[in-house]
């Protein structure tokens, strides 16, 4: 499995389409954050505008799944993967004598290294650069805030190993790359769509949301709209934001290894 | 032995792609597999390298039951080329290769194996070459293909359609190659092919197989008894008389459209003589010699007049 890994590894990063992410991880953090200020200079807003934008939340905002990398890095690094099987490839690994379940187990974690790889890349770069324009909070930074920091990059890790594992599961199960991507973007706009309805739901709400309503709010993880936004978090979110995305993945891995021990390959 | 079958069969859907197999490779063997398109020729090759897997019977390969977890490490000592060698378009050959030898966990003298096996399948020039595997020919695929089968320095190497796409020069090399290490290394080989000329010339058993079935499995030897050479005579003015008289001397005796044939090891120059003391103007004289597309035609329900 160990062979199996390195080699995964290292042919993502010899593959033209990973320099295009890193590149384009760079230019996405580079460019919001100075059109935001370019803008609000333009508009002679930028005293206001210290005072309620922030390189915090434009950080967290960059691991959004439906910010720009989110959607491409998945896009992107699923071609790359599917490349194994297009170039047929994947057929030395097998009559080489690895297992299925080493060659599957061997593509989720290349995806996850790959993801949250380039995602915490591009968050880091995006930090930085806001921070050339931005204060990074209203209040003044503690060492508290570096353990909060540390917990909320931890769930937006979580929410690309799911990711990962939604993306393994349904390229062994499409035919081609294609059909998997088209898939995929389904179903983060469809849970986009719900993430809305709950968060909007639970926003405008008159009375007390209900946990059930809470929880389905903070466990979608395509746009859970807490992580990052506050400065602590309740047991009942830090459950919320976990054990789903666990369970989750797990589904989808397990599904996935299923499916690919008994298809047959060309 | 290498390589056993036992009734191995594969559906899909309601379509059997084979049915029944049933074929033995010994240590040593130069297996050839003939079968027209669609035939279950790659169904059997995928089948062994685990790509696929079986509706009902089974293998074992180096006596290890297909079935079982073992397979996995039986399977270490194969090479194979399936269809299309499977190569990274995006990388040049060294790196193929070492990225081959890294999904076998070779770790060691890897530099040395790189060349080793270059020059053995006459790419040496790429070893410090940037051109990737997209701007080779087919011809250099397919070589650089079996130089990633030969890295783990197998006991069996798989060869489906390996003359595919080469031009007459690349057939001979490959064929020259696969001798070599046969009786240098004593690799095995099960090679399918649709060229059987060349197959012949490099197989000492075969494999006829026909919509998912084996038709007839066949020691080169054997196939060389079965393709029976033969004589056709035609004379001036014959009238049937031909026949007749040839009849009464040799065993197997037709009339075709293109004078009387005799098959079987004929002596030209008694058969001269007899027609010769009978009277008869030799017209025109016919000599054949079977080879293995007639034997196949003819086992596949088609045939190839004299």
């Amino acid at each position: 499995m160990r062979d199996l890994l390195k080699i995964d590894l290292k042919r993502v990063c010899k593959d033209t389409l990973f320099l295009v992410l890193l590149i384009l991880a760079g230019v996405f953090a580079f460019v919001g954050p100075i059109l935001m200020k370019a803008a609000f200079s333009f508009i002679n807003i930028e005293d206001i505008a210290e005072n309620f934008v922030f390189a915090k939340s434009m950080f967290f905002d960059s691991f959004s799944v439906s910010s720009n990398m989110g959607i491409i890095t998945p896009i992107l690094l699923t071609v790359v993967i599917c490349k194994d099987v297009s170039h047929g490839t994947i057929r030395n690994k097998i009559i080489s004598g690895h297992s299925r379940t080493s060659i599957y187990l061997s593509r989720f974690i290349t995806l996850c290294v790959y993801m949250v790889g380039i995602m915490l890349v591009h968050a880091l770069l995006t930090l930085g650069f806001s921070l050339m324009f931005f204060n990074y909070q209203p209040k003044p930074f503690e060492w508290v805030d570096f353990w909060y920091i540390l917990v909320s990059v931890g769930f937006n890790v979580l929410v690309y190993v799911l990711v990962s594992a939604l993306l393994a599961f349904l390229t062994v199960s499409m035919k081609t790359a294609g059909l998997s991507i088209v898939l995929y973007i389904s179903a983060l706009f469809l849970f986009i769509v719900v993430g809305v309805v709950t968060n909007l739901s639970v926003s405008l709400s008159f009375e007390e949301p209900s946990k059930f309503l809470l929880f389905l709010d903070n466990a979608n993880a395509f746009s859970s709209s807490i992580i990052g936004a506050g400065s602590s978090y309740t047991t009942f979110e830090l459950l919320s934001l976990t054990l789903p995305n666990l369970l989750l993945s797990g589904a989808f891995f397990s599904l996935g290894l299923l499916i690919f021990n008994k298809r047959d390959l060309k | 032995m290498v390589l056993q079958t036992f009734n191995l069969s594969k559906r899909y859907g309601s379509q059997w792609a084979l049915k029944d197999v049933c074929m033995n490779v010994e240590k040593g063997d130069i297996y050839g597999f003939v079968g027209e398109n669609g035939s279950g020729k790659t169904t059997i090759i995928r089948l062994i390298t685990g790509l696929i897997s079986a509706t009902e019977g089974t293998f074992s390969l180096f006596g290890v039951d297909g079935k079982s977890k073992e397979i996995l490490n039986a399977r270490k000592k194969i090479g194979a080329i399936v269809e299309t060698p499977s190569i990274y378009l995006n990388m040049t050959a060294v790196d193929n290769l070492k990225m081959q030898l890294g999904v076998l966990g070779i770790r060691e003298n890897n530099q040395e194996k790189i060349e080793k096996v270059l020059t053995f399948v006459g790419l040496i020039d790429l070893l410090k070459s940037k051109k990737i595997a997209s701007n080779f020919s087919l011809g250099m695929r397919q070589r650089l293909g079996i130089a990633m089968a030969l890295l783990s320095e197998p006991e069996f190497i798989i060869l489906d359609e390996p003359m595919n796409g080469l031009d007459p020069a690349g057939i001979v090399e490959i064929r020259e190659l696969i001798l070599k290490l046969n009786r240098e290394n004593g690799i095995t080989f099960l090679i399918s092919s649709h060229i059987l000329s060349e197959l012949s010339l490099v197989a000492n058993k075969y494999g006829i197989i026909s919509k998912g079935k084996i038709v007839r499995e066949i020691t080169a030897k054997e196939l060389e008894r079965e393709c029976k050479p033969s004589v056709t005579i035609e004379v001036e003015n014959d009238g049937g008389k031909l026949f007749e008289f040839l009849t009464k001397i040799y065993g197997d005796v037709e009339q075709t459209s293109l004078g009387v044939k005799i098959t079987g090891e004929t002596q030209l120059n008694e058969l001269f003589a007899n027609l010769s003391s009978a009277g008869f103007i030799i017209k025109k004289v016919n000599t054949y010699v079977s080879t293995i597309e007639d034997f196949y035609l003819s086992l596949m329900g088609g045939g190839k007049n004299a």
